[in-house]
């Protein structure tokens, strides 16, 4: 993405709201088809490349603007490359680079997702916390949300195992965003639960979430034990807060057909994400990525992928298809 | 503007500290305009890596440390491998304040297995950085597009880099001093990005080089700067769609040339900033010593040879002389000055009068142009 005057047609790559020569509003120009001008296979590693080959193409957008983008497909000079919607399938996970904005990274995760199908009275459900979250991207989740159709008396928030005073510092998040601010807030874990089994478990689920058209969960991503690999994004441990004789198994064994599973979109904010390993030391990692899916157990092996960890055997017969930018394994500390 | 004094350190490995090399290079420079460092009012510092590699900063002030007393204004500059080329410019503007200063400028890249990525800090973090494009890669995307444009071959490249070898190869302090390099070695070496290979990519090194420079002539030696512009331009790759045609170089000579009341055609020889062999091509075009697309004639014919019409890095150029970041554009400077004053030994340049140097910071952002008179 980029920025062009409405007057005298300058270009910025960085963010910006008006011309500096005129002073005019700018526009954010979304190209969609690129043609390779160029390309260069890169055979010398790098800290932050440190797999090679990989090849670096430079691009030319439909509106005559050039780009540089790094994969590791094989491509010829001349080929085109489409980046539009491609989110059709359960399996996709999209990625986005947050490059000098959040907005922008946003804006296009949402774009490739393609439509939401919100109707005007659709329930929606954020499943969020609002104290470990970036507002910023839930505000852009929920702006994305209302353009769709969805109205602010039917969107919820849910926090997360919240006790009361979490609460209350969520309150104070969401009332210093206008866009927030209307928004209902609960904790799931105090709403009434309907318990449903499913095979030999039984699930108590806040009937708040089966009632809802489409529920969000929106993470900071977490890799809560390296050792364990399953699951590692747990999208679903808010869901499911008080189920009962469950586990991650469980929760990953769920046939599709239950009433949470096909209404589900996991947002992933990985811009830092939090790795625990073996031995339970803490690091983070800088990745500046967002992931957005439906099926979580796709998610977690695009997880998996991103932070070269072994598949859970749960995940062996999940498939994914990547969308968007694709993304380097994340080798190397910070 | 004058030079009257100046210095280059041997370029390669070497096991002396940064401040070592440049306060070494100072010396240098001082003996050979026969002044001492209390005759200096002010000293212009470049170098770019010595914070991400040696977390070494505030170079002004380490180097203060050797004049102990002398409270001087020293300013660090830092862009990118331009930041040489950008002290000089400084340094002449300044030369309206002060009467003598002195420009220094070193690197210590044999410091860190890692330099690669440090170096990468050149280039935008997040257009380029991120995108793998790394620099080679950035030179190696400038190759195939001038490639593609002008019918330019990979040998047109080796013949850059062999002749700037054969220069290198007589001049001591380049890193390759002493190195024969063949044609069938230049061809026959590793990949690097494609299609550039190993010696069409300029070495990093350890170096350093300094200059006195004064408002008014005092010796014989003496070399005019007639000409110093410096232009900028945005920094990631790709913002500017054709990576070969350089609105900034084409600024920064335009406005050289303006001040020195010159043309091309009235240069005998120059140092162009060669970090990859095509950019050395490239940048021909741009400062407008030839047409679009004319250098690989040139090349071909050896017109840039050292006896050829415009001699182009004598030196051996970044190829062969190894390109420690921060002292490059302070030693193209330097060289020029050399083969002025007539003291470039084997690889004297005949009845040279006036040179040009060129400088630039990452493969787009800085470019810096220095017009040099007899």
């Amino acid at each position: 993405m980029y920025y062009r005057c409405t007057a005298c047609q300058q270009t910025w790559y960085y963010p910006i709201d008006r011309c500096v020569f005129c002073h005019q509003p700018v526009t954010r120009v979304t190209p969609e088809k690129f043609t390779i001008r160029a390309l260069t296979e890169v055979q010398i590693p790098s800290r932050e490349h440190q797999k090679v080959p990989y090849t670096v193409l430079l691009l030319e957008d439909e509106h005559g603007q050039t780009h540089t983008r790094k994969t590791f497909q094989s491509y010829r000079v001349g080929e085109t490359i489409e980046d539009t919607t491609a989110a059709a399938s359960q399996r996709t996970v999209i990625a986005t680079k947050i490059r000098y904005s959040l907005d922008e990274a946003a804006d296009r995760l949402f774009r490739l997702m393609g439509p939401l199908s919100i109707e005007n009275k659709s329930k929606i459900a954020i499943l969020s916390s609002c104290t470990d979250s970036d507002p910023a991207l839930l505000v852009l989740l929920v702006d994305h949300l209302l353009k769709n159709g969805a109205q602010t008396d039917n969107i919820t928030i849910g926090e997360r195992f919240a006790d009361d005073k979490a609460i209350t510092k969520a309150k104070k998040i969401l009332a210093g965003h206008p866009l927030l601010s209307e928004l209902e807030l609960v904790n799931f874990s105090d709403e009434a639960h309907e318990t449903i089994p499913f095979r030999r478990s039984l699930f108590d689920i806040p009937k708040r979430l089966i009632g809802s058209d489409l529920l969000i969960t929106l993470t900071p991503l977490a890799l809560q034990t390296a050792k364990e690999n399953a699951l590692i994004s747990s999208h679903l441990a808010g869901v499911f807060p008080g189920q009962r004789g469950s586990n991650l198994q469980k929760i990953a064994e769920l046939p599709f057909d239950n009433p949470i599973l096909p209404k589900l979109l996991c947002l992933i904010d990985a811009r830092v994400a939090a790795i625990s390993d073996d031995q339970d030391n803490d690091r983070t990692q800088r990745t500046q990525l967002l992931f957005l899916g439906r099926d979580f157990k796709a998610m977690d092996k695009c997880m998996c992928k991103l932070f070269d960890v072994p598949e859970h055997t749960l995940l062996a017969n999940s498939q994914y298809q990547l969308a968007g930018e694709e993304f380097d394994v994340i080798q190397s500390p910070v | 503007m004058y030079i009257t004094g100046l210095s280059v350190s041997k370029f390669g490995q070497t096991s002396l500290t940064l401040p070592e090399m440049m306060f070494s290079a100072i010396e240098g420079a001082l003996k050979d305009a026969a002044l001492e460092i209390k005759d200096i009012e002010a000293i212009y510092v470049s170098n770019n890596l010595s914070a991400s590699s040696n977390n070494q900063c505030h170079l002004g002030a380490v180097l203060a440390g050797y004049f102990p007393g002398l409270h001087l204004p020293i300013f660090s500059l830092e862009a990118a491998c331009g930041g040489g080329g950008v002290a000089v410019h400084q340094a002449c503007i300044s030369l309206k304040h002060y009467q003598r200063v002195l420009v220094v400028g070193g690197e210590k890249m044999s410091v860190s297995p890692d330099m690669l990525y440090f170096v990468a800090g050149d280039a935008d973090r997040e257009f380029d950085q991120r995108e793998g494009l790394v620099f080679p890669a950035a030179g190696a995307l400038a190759a195939s597009t001038y490639m593609q444009k002008y019918g330019a071959t990979m040998h047109d490249f080796a013949l850059v880099s062999y002749k700037n070898h054969q220069n290198g190869n007589l001049n001591p302090n380049a890193h390759f001093f002493g190195k024969d390099v063949t044609m069938e070695m230049i061809e026959n070496s590793k990949v690097i990005c494609s299609p550039l290979r190993l010696f069409d990519c300029s070495a990093n090194t350890d170096g350093a080089a300094a200059m006195v420079m004064e408002r008014g002539k005092r010796t014989h030696r003496s070399i005019q700067i007639i000409g110093s512009a410096f232009a900028t331009n945005h920094i990631n790759f790709a913002q500017d769609r054709d990576p070969t045609d350089r609105k900034e170089v084409q600024k920064a000579a335009s406005d050289a040339f303006r001040q020195a009341n010159l043309t091309p055609k009235d240069i005998q020889v120059a140092e162009i900033h060669d970090g990859f062999t095509p950019v050395e091509l490239i940048m021909l075009e741009n400062l407008s010593f030839c047409g679009r697309g004319e250098a690989v004639k040139w090349i071909r014919e050896g017109r840039t040879s050292r006896t050829g019409s415009l001699p182009v890095n004598p030196s051996g150029g970044l190829k062969a002389c190894g390109h420690p970041v921060g002292a490059t554009g302070i030693r193209q400077v330097a060289e020029i000055a050399t083969q002025l004053r007539g003291e470039a030994g084997a690889r004297q340049v005949a009845n040279a009068q006036t040179g040009l140097a060129y400088n630039f910071g990452s493969l787009v952002g800085s470019a810096i142009v220095h017009i040099l008179r007899k």
